[in-house]
């Protein structure tokens, strides 16, 4: 099963993934990707959250398994931080994904 | 967010702030150890944040392994505000008797109102539906308000719609009253109007029946001024209520007499006592006293009557004495009670002239006076009637 898993299709997806794609799943649900909500610049929702990276005033990254995201702005504060499950207030100018 | 808020308010928590090492591996290590921290934020390498009481005793380690110094800068929350106040004893108790107070307040009535009342004394029904079971402190739940209401219309002959209706602490009481029929319909047995009293006819109005008198004739007391009997066209007679309006110039005399010595009461001793109210409890502040002048003050906030207040009885102790006025003041107290007892009686009349005569003869005062008045002297006569069946003919007694 194990390897069954890792088997990757062209493009780098698995094949669980491209099952999921096909059949109009959400991605969060089984891929293994952090589920990200946004309230306007002011808020982030991060749920499946592994770890903090990085942490200050103006930068938070944030290793959520398969990606790391980066959230630059300022006055930027972690309000809740519990199991998975993190939020973040202030003011977010920018992204950043990275492998 | 607001529950999360009202639990940590409860169950309490610490503010704390944490320096040198390494904060990226500190917050990491909390969440492992699930550990919450709420409004966590780094200035520099200074980490602030918040967490319960009992996370933050392991705490400790955690932030030992991360190179952390740990440091409480605030302690929020009932928890804390409990312990710090746990010998205070009078605190706690106030704060249960407060809270027991608001839980067994909010079942009671405080108020009593009634509306729509007009002829019927608010004093009236709210003692009726007292001895129903609501009054002031009895407990809304317990009130059955159908029930209620039909034992009430049944004691309160005058009133034809009752509604009790229970808004918070108040029970507005909605009634109706009876409408009484009015006077020209109420019982319609012919009769005849004639005259209360001798007079001079100034204006006479038949509205129903015959006119018996003619303006300017004098008639003396219990003459016919309107009949009760119609002639028809053909000769027949019906019989009818007469009403009508009969204006008539009268003379009245009365006469008032009085000792200038008399007996009266003298106010000797007044006492005074107070008595605390609570919705039906009454906590005497004092000496009792049994009847008296009674005035009740209660507490009102914000328009809202409260069931808190203070009555105030005034009891007085009088003693009997004898009485001797001079001829002036004997004089003046005899024309004061004389034009009192007059007021009543020429009520609706106008008088024309009048004479009053004063004299004092042998320690005794008298009043007299002659009036001319305008009124209206008609009064009905009911006629008996009595039916014959055999002749079919109808005679009057």
């Amino acid at each position: 099963m194990k390897n069954r898993k890792r088997r990757t299709k062209n493009g780098g997806e698995t094949i669980i993934e491209s099952i999921g794609q096909n059949l109009d799943l959400p991605q969060d649900s089984f891929s293994g990707y952090a589920h990200i909500e946004l309230c306007g610049n002011k808020e982030a929702m991060i749920e499946g959250c592994l770890g903090i990276l990085e942490y200050s005033d103006c930068s938070v990254a944030i290793n959520t398994g398969k990606l790391t995201v980066r959230f630059n702005g300022s006055d930027l504060t972690i309000t809740s931080m519990q199991d998975s499950l993190t939020v973040i207030k202030g003011i977010i100018t920018c992204i950043d994904f990275s492998n | 967010m607001l529950l999360m808020k009202l639990i940590g308010f409860l169950l309490g928590y610490v503010s704390f702030s944490a320096s040198s090492g390494f904060p990226e591996r500190f917050i990491n290590l909390c969440r492992l150890n699930k550990i919450p921290l709420n409004n966590l934020r780094c200035s520099g390498s200074v980490l602030t944040a918040q967490t319960d009481c009992n996370s933050y005793k392991r705490i400790r380690s955690v932030a030992k392994k991360s190179g952390m110094k740990v440091r409480i800068t605030a302690k929020h929350g009932l928890y804390f505000f409990l312990r710090k106040h746990s010998r205070r004893f009078g605190l706690i108790v106030g704060a249960c008797l407060c809270l027991f107070c608001v839980v067994f307040l909010s079942t009671r009535i405080w108020r009593i109102e009634v509306i729509g009342n007009d002829r019927v004394a608010s004093e009236e029904i709210t003692s009726v539906f007292a001895s129903l079971g609501v009054h002031e402190g009895a407990r809304s739940a317990s009130i059955n308000a159908t029930a209620t209401e039909a034992a009430a219309l049944r004691k309160l002959p005058e009133i034809s719609w009752i509604n009790i209706n229970l808004s918070g602490c108040t029970a507005v009481i909605e009634v109706r009253e009876t409408v009484k029929r009015p006077l020209s319909e109420q019982g319609t047995s012919p009769s005849n109007l004639v005259a209360a009293r001798d007079g001079l006819i100034l204006i006479l109005r038949p509205f129903n029946g015959t006119a018996e008198a003619a303006v300017g004739s004098p008639v003396l007391k219990g003459d016919l001024l309107i009949s009760g009997i119609e002639e028809n066209k053909d000769l027949t007679a019906d019989f009818c209520k007469a009403e009508g309006y009969v204006v008539a110039q009268t003379k009245r005399s009365s006469e008032l007499s009085m000792k200038q010595s008399f007996k009266a009461m003298k106010k000797t001793e007044a006492k005074a006592s107070s008595t605390l109210n609570f919705l039906f409890f009454d906590i005497p502040l004092g000496r009792r006293i049994n009847g008296g002048f009674c005035e009740k003050t209660s507490l009102f906030i914000d328009g809202k009557v409260l069931p808190f207040g203070i009555s105030r009885t005034v009891g007085n102790t009088f003693s009997e004495f004898t009485c001797t006025l001079s001829d002036a003041d004997a004089l003046l107290l005899a024309s004061l009670r004389f034009s009192d007892a007059r007021l009543e009686e020429f009520r609706g009349k106008q008088i024309n002239e009048s004479r009053i005569k004063t004299s004092i003869k042998n320690g005794s005062v008298a009043v007299s006076g002659e009036f001319d008045c305008i009124e209206n002297i008609g009064t009905d006569s009911p006629m008996q009637i009595e039916n014959s069946l055999s002749e079919g003919i109808a005679s009057i007694r």
